[in-house]
């Protein structure tokens, strides 16, 4: 195993700990929460249409929250965002867990938890790591954040499962609510900045509004192909995740075999997540996302045209798993190279909104899809497709620094 | 790309591969166990 980055003192070590553990939860908690669909409809008689709203509120709550969560964090501080998620996740838990009603229901487990999810993943988490450690271990730093972030998607699911079966689906749910509620002790380790002093403010000694930061971002062409980029990553995973065990079960497969394609992704994308943010402090990360991209594409084409057996479902699986979350942090490190750190919350929010509406348009057209033609192949031809434009776009973006006159920056 | 780097790199690579299989290894039974499979296999024909 490689070593993990040496500090000059102990803080970055528990920053990424800290970081590690909250993405941890908070992703893995959100990925296991479909275990819940049966139980809890079953117990309260609610349809399933009610859950599936739920998830899709989710969803569209963490896109728009994410901005606003960024600003926060670049004003206040990461770890007071970090601190109110937690709590906020916790109590979205519990109001699942109590919910008799299904318009609480959503409160609890699409609003809060989306709310939630903004504050603790990795919006807010990649830029406070990269404002604590300074440039020579800022990409260790990432990668091995997001290392440790992606642990939760893979183990919790089994653990989900293990806690509903021994204590039932609400006290399954409290667990769950006490064990993010406790990670609020370790979210002083994400101070980034004030009145300590950062990497990020000896890195920008100009200072901008942040007004002005977004007009300046919304001006520049890269922001937006970062932007279509990151939508291309959310269509692809929301439609792999949701429509793959359909996919492959309606080829003739066991639901035991689409089970370890699932888990396969998720041990990969640990994997892969650490060597993107590795890859992307070696070479140009434009570069790397561009080959990402690429290559997811290949991956698709080949898994769709050659026979599907479960050796070919399990290879396609630890390659998109490799590729899963590796987008996040080139993504968040193009942006801060463009733009600087003082703002990388906001602006790495604005291009996120992009990802969960193009992650929206892959649940929702995939099902849209399969309903008219009964099949699924339109979809995958239109995430190829999406996959080479975006492979393409990436490779034309500028992302070299922006040079900031003292005079226009103070505006 | 130097034979040091390269060496580093496939200890690297090698170092992963093993602390997957280990975590596969060590996970994978609670993966199939007969509750896990059946709740998903709910949600799948649910995602149908």
């Amino acid at each position: 195993m490689p070593p993990l980055p040496a500090p000059r003192d102990r803080s970055l070590l528990w920053s990424i700990l800290a970081g590690g553990a909250v993405m941890s939860l908070a992703l893995g908690i959100r990925h296991a929460q479909g275990l819940f669909l049966v139980p809890v409809t079953l117990d309260r008689g609610w349809s399933r249409e009610a859950f599936s709203l739920a998830m899709a509120v989710q969803n569209l709550a963490w896109g728009i929250a994410q901005p606003f969560a960024g600003a926060v964090a670049d004003r206040f501080g990461t770890h007071r965002v970090v601190a109110a998620g937690v709590l906020v996740y916790a109590a979205g838990l519990l109001v699942m867990a109590r919910a008799t009603e299904p318009f609480v229901f959503i409160l609890g487990a699409g609003v809060l938890i989306g709310l939630a999810l903004a504050c603790t993943a990795f919006g807010v988490v990649y830029g406070a790591i990269s404002r604590i450690a300074g440039p020579a271990l800022r990409a260790s730093a990432v990668a091995w954040t997001g290392a440790l972030g992606g642990i939760g998607l893979f183990v919790l699911v089994p653990v989900t499962q293990g806690l509903q079966d021994g204590l039932g689906w609400p006290q399954a749910l409290a667990v769950l609510a006490a064990c993010i509620a406790v990670l609020v002790a370790g979210a002083r380790a994400l101070r980034d900045v004030a009145p300590t002093p950062t990497h990020a403010q000896a890195e920008a000694p100009v200072q901008q509004s942040v007004a002005a930061a977004v007009r300046e971002a919304v001006g520049h062409q890269g922001f937006w192909l970062l932007n279509l980029g990151f939508l291309t990553c959310g269509f692809q995973l929301a439609f792999i995740a949701s429509h793959l065990p359909a996919y492959v079960l309606d080829k003739g497969l066991q639901p035991r075999q689409a089970v370890a394609g699932l888990a396969i992704v998720g041990i990969a994308n640990v994997i892969g997540t650490y060597a993107c943010a590795r890859l992307g402090g070696a070479f140009r990360r434009k570069h790397v996302l561009a080959l990402l991209y690429l290559a997811r594409t290949a991956a698709m084409a080949l898994f769709v045209l050659l026979p599907l057996t479960p050796a070919s479902l399990y290879l396609f699986c630890a390659a998109m798993g490799l590729m899963w979350l590796g987008t996040v942090p080139l993504t968040n490190g193009i942006v801060s190279g463009i733009f600087g750190l003082r703002y990388i919350g906001t602006l790495f929010g604005l291009v996120f909104l992009g990802h969960q509406l193009g992650g929206f348009a892959g649940v929702w057209l995939g099902g849209h899809v399969f309903d008219l033609y009964r099949s699924y192949d339109l979809v995958w031809l239109i995430a190829m497709g999406m996959g080479l434009l975006a492979g393409a776009l990436h490779m034309a973006i500028d992302d070299r620094p922006l040079a900031r006159p003292p005079a226009m920056a103070a505006a | 790309m130097t034979r040091r780097a390269l060496l580093g790199a496939a200890a690297r690579v090698a170092a992963w591969s093993a602390a997957a299989a280990a975590a596969w290894w060590l996970a994978w039974p609670a993966y199939a166990s007969p509750a896990l499979l059946s709740n998903l296999a709910v949600l799948f024909a649910f995602c149908r």
